[in-house]
């Protein structure tokens, strides 16, 4: 009477019988010691990538019984070179953490989650879009993520797929200015040759925050080899140690100071005239802009005196090729300011005119590995959509391929776009203003989540889809350019924890099924791996194997200046392509958008080592580091507290026209008095992530929502803050 | 019908409690004689408890009580409860932690499974340490009359219960799975050793 | 086997505490545990500062009070140079935290083989089974900036003297801290400034009370009572001997 008249058994017992285990094999603790005992046997050696940050290194994971049991960094790649960040070993443990996602989920009237069937979240979002996209076209849907290899496959081929334009990067909080203004200026992003340069000036970017284990190992080799470090940041950051001198720059004026270090090669005569005159464009029309840019005027702009301008400007060109300003991230530049575009080429156009490019300790344009793709007669790819990118037309030098992502809550606030899919992407906390992100996704008919965890993102979807984490799961073949490129593979190292998650494979096929496109996906993530390897002469057996090659005959040509992937084919001193966009062809002083006055700060961010966006901040290894040193307060210069009767880790109010934070306070020395700065890691509100959530606060709820003119970007500084001492 | 079968289906009974209702388990519960026979099967009386709830009202409870859907969802898997391991050569940091997935427990219970030819069948829920799984083949066990192993496993991966039963305490006193997740618990007791080894068994050494 | 010895130069610490977690996955430490602790040192005022990350964590002396002070004898040298701890013979009695000079000793819930919890001594090992191994320790080959550099004893103490030199135009007050009251120590720190500026003493020394202690008072102890009693009796005897309030000021 007891037994439910219908058992769902979880186990069949057909032709089962429990003498089939000894009675010793039941006892868990002698079991446990025997299994252990033959552990040596059964470890397996699984090399892979790391998910920790977008450096994605080469790491090897020890495997026993299909569980973790130790990871290192791999050799032979050339992000990790055998070791791993804190993070790398850290983030590990979200393999197993409670706190992931474990079933697709959709939100129900009272706005709460309910668990619901695979087949019944593809088919109702399948439906949805389909009614969508026949009501307002399919220029109303949207995919936006923080590309990694199977998304760079997937889920660009599905948006296109329902011919929609609108696929975007997490690059307009991150480091879309920063290229804008190189692509326009010399065609691309290079990479320092820190190791063996002579002279290196990094601009906001700290190899000690922002980590990759080979940047900063090579820095340390520059430094062992004599080079002369320069960093000029608001923040005497984690690099100081390896810097000869610190430039404390008024926050937002980096540009002036470069402008004024051409105007001193120009000046002084000290630019490599014979590259300017093989392989630039415009330089008479710079020179003249230029010209007002003295060392005593960017003295007042920037705060740091002529005499040092002068002088780093001249041992630079005194030390050219193998003097670099690093080509920096996100740092100063990369989505901050106003004018971070203009920051950019005036940075790639300081570099052109030292002559440093594909030189030996100057910037280097990488090989890049050249992989493969589907046959397209075997498997047809989808045809470009006709309609241009959303935002496209707003910002015409954005890079293309990426778009402007925060153009997807604008439209749909203006009632256009309809329906977005986000994809290993927390943008709601990460590229614009969170309050804003809430409103305008709420006004969506179709928001959906791609993810491991529930993020403030997932938290604001009608349908949140988990993925296995990147240790359980096959990514597809990636490609790493560099000095020497390399072909590398994130594979499944650990069994699947949740059996009811999906990796993105198969989440966007099954999507794409149920959406009606279904004929664009008749390929396995197998399929594309081989197809991809394919040119390389390398098997799938040996790169599961070692995960990571290096590919001996894909090496940057040293020496020889390249052409360049501009209009021109030259580096643009003057750029037609700025001026039609209805800017200056030539890079031009823009001040910053606010300025903080008396008793004011701009409040200004950047990375800890640890943590890796607000990804890893629901990691107890790496919150626990923070925890214990404090690490998510705010930093004030000591002077400026003085003045407010502020003392050390008291509690303080920031507060800003967009909101009001409360945190703790750090004093120091390391900081322009004009300017407070939050690490970027912190805030979290789901209440999903108990971990994070409630500790220190998230600078993107200050930061309004808006565009840089240029690229789009977020423009996380440009925002003002006032400080006051919370009573106890 | 024989006491190890009724217990057996005692056992099938909770197995299917601690899945997201449906009519089934409520058509159990809702019976007249269902107490009565509860207590009978588990030889121990259950604590006074709630007026039946609705079939819906025991959905939602059942959602806020243990959907991972839900904040501070309480975790029915065993490995939750226990260190990661205690294979002192793990390199790993939370090897000794508890909270985490996929433990010791769940790799031993998965190949007790697998070798006694148990297939598990691919469902959503399917942990190889989830409590229905430990009480299905707890229940096979009974059914076999294999009563040493049936010891084993019930002192050996039940003996978390009392850590539920807390953690539904703490979030819902007056839960109908609180008392029937108690009286679950003091049917296992009875069948718990002391020392939960199996050279302690072989002694004999009953508590 | 040649004995080891590690060099933390501090003038080379970014802060990136990839060690410390490298430690943690080593010696599957919880996230609240870690052998390696950091202070941060900054001197000046803006713009003149210097900042001066400080990774520290067990210098294995040559010459360990914690060695002599445990009734156990669970805490031995290695023929590497390390100071280790058998935790099956730790009962934690809390003698070594209370009597390290550096406060590095310390007694921490762990994990025993039955997965019980129980209270161990718990400190650097100097990687010693990975040593033994002739691998390098994790925090060692983790470090990218070479923070951390590990190696044959001479070498490392050359290598020291030859850093040395090399930051002296930067910080005039480096100095090698290799105290030798303690007989010296195989893991050797260069410090950018005084000793002192660390919360660490020049002199560090290993006290006269328990060179006694050791050698003469506990093996005739033991002999007598046992080794649970001596703890009880021990413990009165070692704080009132070498209390850590009366002794030195600070620690971490
Ligand atoms: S830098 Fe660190 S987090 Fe990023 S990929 Fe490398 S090891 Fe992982
Ligand atoms: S790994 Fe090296 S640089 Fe990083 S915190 Fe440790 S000692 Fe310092
Ligand atoms: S030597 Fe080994 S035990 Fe000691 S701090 Fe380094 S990693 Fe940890």
């Amino acid at each position: 009477m007891l037994k439910p008249v219908s058992r769902r058994s979880f186990i069949k017992a057909s032709a089962a019988t429990a003498a089939a285990v000894s009675l010793t094999s039941f006892d868990m603790h002698s079991w446990m010691a025997s299994a252990s005992a033959d552990e040596k046997a059964a470890i397996s050696k699984i090399p892979t990538t790391c998910n920790g940050c977008s450096s994605q290194c080469g790491m090897i994971a020890y495997t026993k019984n299909g569980r973790l049991w130790k990871l290192e960094g791999h050799p032979d790649h050339p992000r990790s070179k055998g070791t791993l960040c804190a993070r790398g070993h850290g983030y590990a443990t979200l393999i197993y953490s409670k706190e992931r996602l474990e079933q697709p989920m959709k939100r129900m009237e009272n706005g709460k989650y309910e668990p619901i069937s695979w087949e019944q979240a593809f088919k109702e979002i399948g439906d949805k879009l389909k009614e969508i996209i026949k009501e307002h076209g399919p220029e109303s849907v949207a995919l936006v993520q923080d590309p990694r290899p199977t998304g760079n496959v997937y889920a660009t081929r599905f948006i296109k797929a329902l011919g929609s334009p609108n696929y975007y990067t997490h690059h307009v909080a991150c480091n879309n200015s920063r290229d804008t203004g190189f692509n326009h200026t010399i065609g691309g992003v290079p990479s320092a040759d820190i190791a063996n340069s002579s002279y290196i000036m990094f601009i906001g970017r700290s190899y000690g925050d922002g980590i990759r284990p080979s940047s900063m190992s090579a820095l340390a080799q520059a430094k062992e080899n004599g080079a002369k470090v320069i960093i000029v940041d608001p923040r005497k950051n984690n690099t100081s140690p390896f810097a000869d001198q610190w430039l404390p720059i008024r926050p937002g004026t980096d540009l002036a100071l470069v402008l004024a270090m051409a105007h001193i090669l120009i000046e002084k005569d000290l630019y490599d005239a014979g590259f300017i005159e093989d392989h630039a464009t415009g330089f008479e029309e710079f020179k003249k802009e230029v010209k007002q840019y003295t060392p005593e005027w960017a003295e007042k702009v920037t705060g740091i005196d002529a005499q040092t301008i002068k002088t780093i400007a001249t041992d630079m060109a005194q030390l050219k090729p193998k003097a670099v300003i690093e080509q920096s991230w996100r740092g100063a530049f990369g989505c901050n300011y106003k004018n971070s575009t203009e920051t950019g080429r005036a940075v790639a156009l300081f570099n052109a005119m030292l002559g440093n490019i594909q030189q030996e300790g100057g910037y280097i344009f990488g090989a890049s590995a050249g992989l493969g793709d589907l046959d397209p007669d075997q498997f047809p790819a989808p045809q470009e959509p006709d309609a241009v990118k959303d935002g496209e037309e707003d910002f015409p030098l954005a890079p293309r391929g990426r778009g402007v992502a925060n153009i997807v809550p604008l439209r749909a606030k203006e009632g256009k776009m309809k329906a977005a899919f986000y994809h290993h992407s927390n943008a709601a906390l990460g590229y614009g203003n969170p309050e804003y992100y809430k409103e305008a996704l709420n006004e969506m008919d179709l928001v959906v989540t791609i993810d491991v965890q529930m993020s403030e993102t997932a938290l604001l979807s009608h349908y949140v889809l988990p993925e296995p984490s990147y240790m359980e799961r096959d990514d597809a073949v990636d490609g790493v350019g560099g000095g020497t490129a390399a072909v590398v593979l994130r594979q499944k190292a650990v069994d699947r924890v949740h059996p009811n998650t999906k990796p993105a494979d198969e989440i966007f096929t099954e999507l794409a099924k149920a959406s009606g496109v279904g004929e664009y996906f008749t390929f396995t993530l197998e399929d594309y791996n081989k197809a991809a390897v394919e040119p390389l002469g390398i098997t799938m057996d040996e790169l599961r194997e070692k995960g990571s090659i290096p590919l001996e005959d894909k090496k940057a040509e040293i020496g020889t200046v390249p052409e360049f992937n501009t209009p021109s084919g030259k580096v643009e001193f003057a750029s037609q392509t700025f001026e039609d966009a209805g800017f200056n062809a030539v890079p031009t002083w823009i001040p910053p958008l606010v300025e903080p006055k008396n008793g004011s700060y701009r409040l200004t961010t950047g990375k800890q080592a640890i943590h890796s966006h607000t990804q890893t901040a629901n990691i107890p290894m790496l919150m626990q580091i923070t925890k214990d040193y404090d690490l998510e307060r705010l930093w004030m210069n000591r002077q400026e507290a003085k003045k407010k009767g502020i003392q050390d880790s008291d509690l303080v109010e920031v507060s800003s026209d967009s909101a009001s934070s409360t945190v703790k306070v750090k004093l120091t020395d390391r900081l322009h008095p004009e300017t407070v700065y939050i690490p970027s890691h912190y805030g979290i509100t789901s209440k999903y992530l108990t971990t994070a959530k409630g500790v220190g606060f998230s600078y993107m709820e200050h930061v309004p929502f808006h565009f840089q003119p240029m690229s789009g970007c977020s423009m996380i500084h440009e925002v003002i803050v006032d400080v006051r001492k919370v009573d106890a | 019908m024989p006491d190890h079968m009724k217990q057996r289906d005692l056992l099938l009974f909770y197995a299917e409690l601690y899945k997201p209702p449906g009519d089934a388990v409520y058509e159990v519960i809702s019976h007249p004689d269902f107490r009565t026979e509860l207590e009978q099967a588990s030889g121990a009386a259950l604590n006074d408890c709630c007026d039946l709830p609705s079939l819906s009202s025991l959905k939602e409870e059942f959602r806020s009580l243990f959907s991972s859907s839900s904040q501070n969802g309480i975790s029915l898997i065993e490995s939750f409860y226990k260190p990661w391991t205690t294979d002192q050569t793990a390199a790993l940091p939370f090897a000794q932690s508890k909270g985490m997935m996929m433990g010791d427990p769940a790799w031993h219970m998965r190949y007790l499974l697998e070798e006694i030819g148990l297939n598990s069948s691919y469902d959503p829920m399917f942990y190889p340490d989830h409590i229905s799984v430990i009480l299905e083949l707890a229940a096979f066990l009974l059914e076999e009359q294999e009563t040493d192993k049936f010891t084993l496993l019930v002192s050996q991966h039940l003996n978390w219960l009392d850590d539920l039963v807390e953690a539904i305490r703490k979030q819902k006193k007056d839960s109908l799975y609180l008392k029937l997740t108690e009286l679950l618990n003091k049917f296992v007791n009875e069948f718990t050793i002391c020392n939960q080894s199996f050279d302690r068994l072989k002694e004999d050494s009953v508590c | 086997m040649g004995q080891y010895r590690m060099l933390v130069d501090v003038t080379k610490c970014i802060g990136c505490y990839s060690c410390r977690v490298a430690c943690q996955m080593e010696n599957d430490l919880p996230p609240d545990q870690s052998y390696i602790s950091f202070c941060e040192v900054e001197k000046g005022e803006y713009p003149n500062v210097e900042w001066v990350m400080h990774r520290f964590s067990c210098l294995h002396c040559e010459d360990a009070v914690c060695e002599k002070v445990c009734p156990q004898n669970a805490i031995s040298y290695s023929q590497t140079g390390a100071v280790v701890v058998d935790q099956e013979q730790c009962i934690g009695c809390e003698y070594c935290e209370k009597n390290c000079p550096f406060g590095r000793a310390k007694v921490e819930l762990c994990q025993d083989k039955e997965g019980n919890s129980v209270s161990r001594a718990n400190k650097c090992t100097l990687c010693n089974g990975k040593v033994l191994e002739g691998m390098t320790p994790a925090c060692a080959s983790t470090c990218y900036t070479e923070a951390i550099v590990f190696g044959e004893s001479d070498e490392i103490l050359q290598k020291a003297e030859q850093r040395l030199a090399e930051v002296k135009d930067r910080y005039p007050d480096a100095n090698i801290y290799n105290p030798e009251g303690v007989g010296g120590t195989h893991t050797i720190y260069l410090l950018a400034h005084k000793p002192e500026e660390y919360d660490l003493e020049s002199d560090a020394t290993t006290p006269a009370s328990a060179i006694i202690w050791k050698d003469y008072a506990q093996p005739l102890g033991k002999l007598l009572l046992g080794a649970t009693t001596m703890a009880v009796i021990g413990g009165a005897i070692s704080n009132r001997l070498f209390n850590k309030g009366e002794h030195h000021e600070g620690g971490e």
